[in-house]
């Protein structure tokens, strides 16, 4: 333990100097700026500071993408808050309970939420990275194609609880993401599905024209519709996390914290997943459910610390195994290879201090991050003081930028547009948007899972239910199911209520 | 892909800059389009250049990302600029090579539409087994899968990949039998292989030297022409006992065609010498490459022989295009 301790120590003093904490500013910043703007990902970010950094030493070269990836998922919620769009496809699930809240007048306690809760989601991923990083890193390893696919279809039906109001609808709103999810190529034969004899088709649907789409356009049709909102930003709303948000849901940040690790460590899930499974988990568990989807600090609490914890958790296998978690950390393992620094399993050997270094950089990150966190709110809050007829079209503008941006093809515009018009009216239709988007990020992990399972198995489905960790999660997701029909939730209770 | 003596690299580079003092560079910026997302191969490469060329010729270089349908998407965007040296292309073997093959009307062909300009850089697949693979070398691995035939699965970062191809090629050659299981990117492949679940794979080496040399995986044979450096004790395959058999991947730079032949040895005289520069070879060797910088009509042959060579492998196995 001291050991670790001292190489922790060294880890700060190797990182800290040769200005660092001026790379870390302006990194994180630039970091905040690419994850707020609606089409310009993390990954992004990374890979282009990537070729950046190529003249700076492998520390500071590690340092800046570090922070710009801290950063660019912190700063997706900023445009999730305000404008009801999420920067990211990490921060989509930020929406939920972000955009009601600066609906309400509140768009600056929001904020402080979601600083605290992403400092603290990358606090405590970062400990458990600095703890058991190797341990953790082998877990991951156990978990192929059978265990993937029961790990989305229990995400799928935990997802049921998400509807908020009708399940039915919820369901129905989910079914059109997994519909959406198969479109396109299939990775085993690569067999067109839906596709028409359209190549645009063939290639899919991108997750990110859709999420601009089904939010942003959404958003300002919406607007377009509705009377004139009067900005309520001038209503008393402090800006400062306040420290009874933390200690009221303790809880739930050290659940979402654990749940955004262990999912970043996964390899092929990302932090849009952790963000969707940590509010998700907050709602099941949660005592006012009911806030949920209305403007609960508690679900954008859960969904700000599980996107955070997720960047240190998908570091850990790039550093155990030099199997990324996440696709930002993938091209961040690029970088380490660039700069001439080892990942993978012999790093523990060769150079355990590597691990340290990591750690003392996404502190720094994160400490950066608080500091912007309670600076920038202030300059943030007078996107709400403009006319929402002057605001709309600039943020539609950013929409088709963002979407054309990652393959510049002008048919992401068109899925774009369709899109944001299915959106707005299963929107007016009260059908909630979020199982939709899930089902979209899930079907796709759920839909090469089991195909892949059953090309390794030969079209056989019995190690879908027969090794130890699938049969395990298999009867996790069963119970998921059988506990949202809603007589046998009560029946339990009432059973219990009776002995 | 092997390398060249560096006589014949220096003859070009002397050549080329005798017809340099010809053609003068176009002064309008000089796009390199990159048909993937930013982050891989190709992407350090285009920056890696632009950053020297830039310096060398003191005018901008942009790279610009242009990725959709394997890399179709930038070679057709590429394939319609005028050849003015304003737009170069990084192109990977695949796209000129295998995907014309793999899909119908991909809309521009490797050999009519492009003006050669040099290989840049290659790498070697690594075939490697699961340590439980009861195998040490590649006869010991061929008569495990003639005993066990249907049983091994393999792994591969994608259909049409040249990992996906040149195990094919290899079953083909041996007579043997195995799955193929496409993985999105030689990455998640990796965890399949450690994990036990595929048997083995032919990945590219920076994708699985980390756990070779972990002990996670066994390297059985490499897919150079050659040994490779970092593991001097792993025998090629073709000295295992394959004849005729590499496998690997490499990106070139092309242009427009139509180009005029002054300009295009121009550009070929200043991407060579960019590439030779020491920090270029250091940087991209980090990502598992090795710098080629070979002749225009090198390139020429490498995509006319590669094409025929995937061909024959693609109908044999019945990958028909779709």
């Amino acid at each position: 333990m001291t050991d670790a301790f001292n190489m922790l120590l060294g880890g700060f003093a190797h990182v800290l100097g040769g200005g660092a904490v001026w790379h870390a500013l302006w990194a994180v910043l630039i970091g905040i700026v690419i994850g707020a703007l609606p089409g310009l990902t993390a990954t992004m970010g990374v890979a282009l500071l990537t070729t950046l950094t190529f003249g700076m030493g492998p520390n500071v070269a590690m340092l800046v993408l570090v922070c710009v990836y801290v950063g660019a998922i912190y700063g997706g919620s900023r445009s999730a808050i305000l404008l009801n769009i999420p920067g990211t496809p990490a921060s989509a699930a930020s929406t939920l309970d972000g955009f009601p809240l600066a609906r309400q007048g509140l768009a600056g306690r929001a904020m402080g939420i979601s600083t605290s809760g992403s400092w603290l989601g990358t606090l405590f991923g970062t400990l458990i990275l600095a703890l058991f990083a190797p341990s953790f890193g082998e877990f991951a390893l156990k978990f192929g194609s059978y265990e993937m696919f029961w790990v989305a279809m229990f995400g799928i039906i935990i997802a049921g609880s998400l509807s908020g109001g009708d399940p039915l609808k919820g369901y129905i709103a989910g079914f059109i993401g997994l519909f959406v999810a198969t479109i396109g190529q299939e990775t085993n034969h690569a067999y067109a599905r839906f596709a028409y004899g359209n190549g645009d088709l063939a290639g899919g649907l991108g997750l990110l024209p859709v999420l601009v789409g089904v939010f942003g356009v959404a958003e300002v049709l919406s607007a377009m519709r509705g009377p004139a909102v009067r900005a309520v930003s001038s209503k008393i709303d402090s800006v400062i996390p306040r420290i009874r948000d933390i200690t009221q849901y303790w809880r739930t940040i050290l659940r979402s914290g654990a749940l955004g690790t262990f999912i970043g460590a996964m390899p092929g899930l990302g932090e849009d997943i952790a963000a969707w499974t940590s509010y998700a988990a907050a709602k099941r568990a949660s005592a006012e459910r009911e806030k949920f989807g209305k403007g609960s600090i508690e679900g954008l609490m859960a969904a700000e610390t599980g996107e955070s914890a997720c960047v240190p958790g998908a570091i850990i296998p790039v550093l155990t195994l030099a199997v990324p978690g996440s696709a930002p950390a993938a091209v961040l393992m690029a970088a380490m290879m660039i700069h001439g620094l080892n990942p993978g399993p012999m790093l523990a050997i060769t150079s355990p201090e590597f691990i340290y270094q990591i750690v003392a950089m996404l502190v720094i990150a994160d400490m950066v991050k608080l500091f912007y966190g309670l600076v920038l709110v202030k300059p943030l809050l007078w996107i709400l003081l403009i006319p929402r007829a002057r605001l709309m079209p600039v943020v539609f503008v950013l929409c088709t930028v963002g979407a054309f941006a990652i393959t510049s093809r002008l048919f992401d515009i068109w899925v774009m547009l369709g899109a944001g018009l299915v959106g707005f009216v299963l929107r007016e239709l009260r059908f909630p948007m979020a199982p939709l988007v899930l089902g979209i990020v899930l079907g796709d992990l759920l839909d090469k899972n089991l195909l892949r399972g059953l090309v390794l198995s030969g079209g056989d489905l019995t190690p879908f239910f027969t090794r130890p960790i699938s049969m395990g999660l298999c009867a996790l997701t069963l119970l998921a199911a059988a506990w949202s029909i809603p007589g046998v939730a009560g029946l339990f209770r009432r059973r219990r209520a009776t002995a | 892909m092997h390398r060249r003596p560096l006589l014949i690299a220096a003859a070009a580079i002397a050549a080329a800059s005798r017809a340099a003092a010809q053609e003068a560079w176009p002064t309008r910026p000089t796009t390199i389009v990159v048909p993937y997302v930013p982050g891989g191969p190709s992407d350090i490469l285009a920056r890696t250049l632009a950053q020297q060329l830039q310096a060398r010729l003191g005018q901008p270089f942009v790279v610009e990302n242009r990725t959709g349908a394997n890399g179709a998407v930038a070679a057709q965007y590429v394939a319609r600029q005028p050849p003015d040296g304003a737009t170069l292309f990084v192109a990977a073997s695949g796209i000129l090579t295998i995907n014309p093959l793999l899909i119908q009307r991909i809309g521009y062909d490797a050999l009519r539409d492009f003006t050669p300009i040099t290989i840049a850089i290659s790498a070697s697949n690594l075939l490697v087994v699961n340590p439980s693979v009861p195998a040490n070398t590649l006869p010991e691995l061929i008569a495990w899968l003639r005993a066990n035939p249907d049983r091994a699965s393999y792994g591969s970062s994608g259909i049409g990949s040249s990992e996906h191809l040149g195990m094919e090629l290899f079953t083909q050659r041996t007579g043997t039998r195995a799955t193929h299981v496409p993985y999105q990117g030689g990455g998640a492949a990796v965890t399949d292989l450690v994990g036990g679940t595929l048997q083995m794979a032919l990945l590219n080496m920076a994708t699985v030297l980390p756990q070779v040399q972990a002990g996670r995986l066994r390297a059985i044979a490499i897919g150079g022409r050659a040994r490779h450096p970092l593991l001097p004790e792993v025998p090629t395959v073709m000295e295992s006992g394959v004849a005729d058999f590499t496998s690997g991947s490499w990106h070139s730079i092309v242009a427009p065609r139509g180009m005029a032949e002054p300009l295009a040895a121009r550009i070929h005289g200043e991407v060579t010498a960019a590439l030779q520069a020491p920090e270029v070879a250091q940087r991209l060797g980090a990502t598992g490459f090795a710098v080629e910088a070979g002749s225009r009509a090198e390139l020429t042959a490498t995509i006319e022989a590669e094409t025929m060579r995937w061909r024959d492998v693609v109908s044999r196995a019945g990958l028909a295009a779709g």
